[in-house]
């Protein structure tokens, strides 16, 4: 049980579709929070090995050098975890977007909490339309931060350093959002733990 | 009288939903395609009286069909089915010439109170 034909084409279209109705939720909730228009694409859903989880944050376009991530857990029926990167955009600029206080912008304290508040919002959202369509609880863990303000040249040094322990496969979901008018790129690429993908797939069943 | 009705969705599964979820008593006839560039071919040879256009789509996005199809004086009535629920998205659709917009998943309730209030059915 350890390729993609563990689920049927048609199955994961279905995936990427709740996948979509979650990236809705947090693209609206991005526009909102930023008050510029968000880009989506059509989300990725596979059966990768865990390693390519690390080449698609190497991938991560920025237009900027710098980049940060969150990572966070998610626990209950469904298991895995996400990781939310956000580059492209000086940072003291992102804060006065944010509508912080000119101070916050150099407390790197106040910068961090930010960062995590955005990561949740985004988690929240983009999990939500997988579990409520699936009918599945699911609890998001507290954020960490484990790269902040980096440079983009070393984010092989951050990226998911430990695996699952159990396998080197995962479900995974990348999603892509993009604000042109303030150049601030955002991927939130979530990886399942193969422990869930039984109770996934048998409420994408129940579904279908 | 039957209504031919366009549905564009690159999803198979949301095709699928948004069909199990159509009036039972509405008599319509069922076109699907998968992409935005397949909706303007086939209303090229065709003239839909309904649409239910996807928004976020692979190659042309809903959003350019509908301009699109303004540039072509083409007479249907487009309703937005879409996860992307940006009040700016709702906003340039709306001004695109679509009539209504509705949130993915869209339930048979919400559906038949839609076609309803704009005397589609």
């Amino acid at each position: 049980m350890t390729t993609q034909q563990e689920f049927t084409d048609y199955q994961i279209d279905a995936l990427k579709e709740l996948a979509n109705i979650g990236m809705g939720r947090a693209g609206a909730k991005l526009s909102e929070v930023f008050e510029h228009r968000v880009t989506l694409n059509v989300p990725n859903v596979a059966m990768v090995d865990e390693d390519k989880l690390n080449s698609l944050a190497l991938k991560f376009e920025t237009g900027s050098p710098i980049v940060n991530i969150i990572q966070q857990s998610f626990i209950g029926e469904i298991e895995g975890r996400s990781a939310f990167i956000i580059g492209g955009h000086n940072f003291a600029d992102l804060v006065n977007i944010l509508g912080y206080e000119e101070d916050d912008a150099i407390d790197e304290g106040r910068q961090k909490e930010m960062l995590m508040d955005v990561s949740n919002a985004v988690n929240s959202a983009c999990l939500s339309g997988l579990a409520e369509q699936l009918e599945l609880d699911i609890e998001l863990t507290n954020p960490s931060i484990v790269a902040f303000n980096t440079p983009n040249s070393t984010l092989k040094d951050f990226f998911f350093k430990q695996k699952h322990q159990e396998t080197h496969q995962t479900l995974l979901f990348e999603i892509k959002f993009f604000i042109k008018d303030i150049n601030l790129y955002c991927d939130n690429i979530i990886s399942l733990k193969i422990s869930s993908l039984e109770n996934l797939r048998n409420a994408l069943e129940r579904l279908l | 009288m039957t209504t031919s009705l366009l549905i564009v969705d690159d999803s198979t599964f949301s095709r699928n939903m948004i069909k199990r979820v159509l009036p039972n008593n509405w008599d319509v006839d069922v076109t699907e395609v998968i992409c935005g560039e397949e909706a303007l071919e086939v209303c090229e040879l065709k003239q839909f009286d309904v649409i239910f256009l996807d928004l976020t789509m692979p190659d042309i996005d809903g959003l350019d069909v509908l301009l699109e199809l303004n540039k072509r004086n083409y007479n249907s009535r487009v309703f937005i089915i879409s996860a992307d629920i940006q009040e700016s998205s709702k906003q340039i659709a709306k001004e695109r010439g679509a009539i209504d917009f509705f949130p993915k998943p869209i339930k048979t309730d919400t559906l038949l109170a839609m076609l309803q209030h704009h005397e589609v059915v």
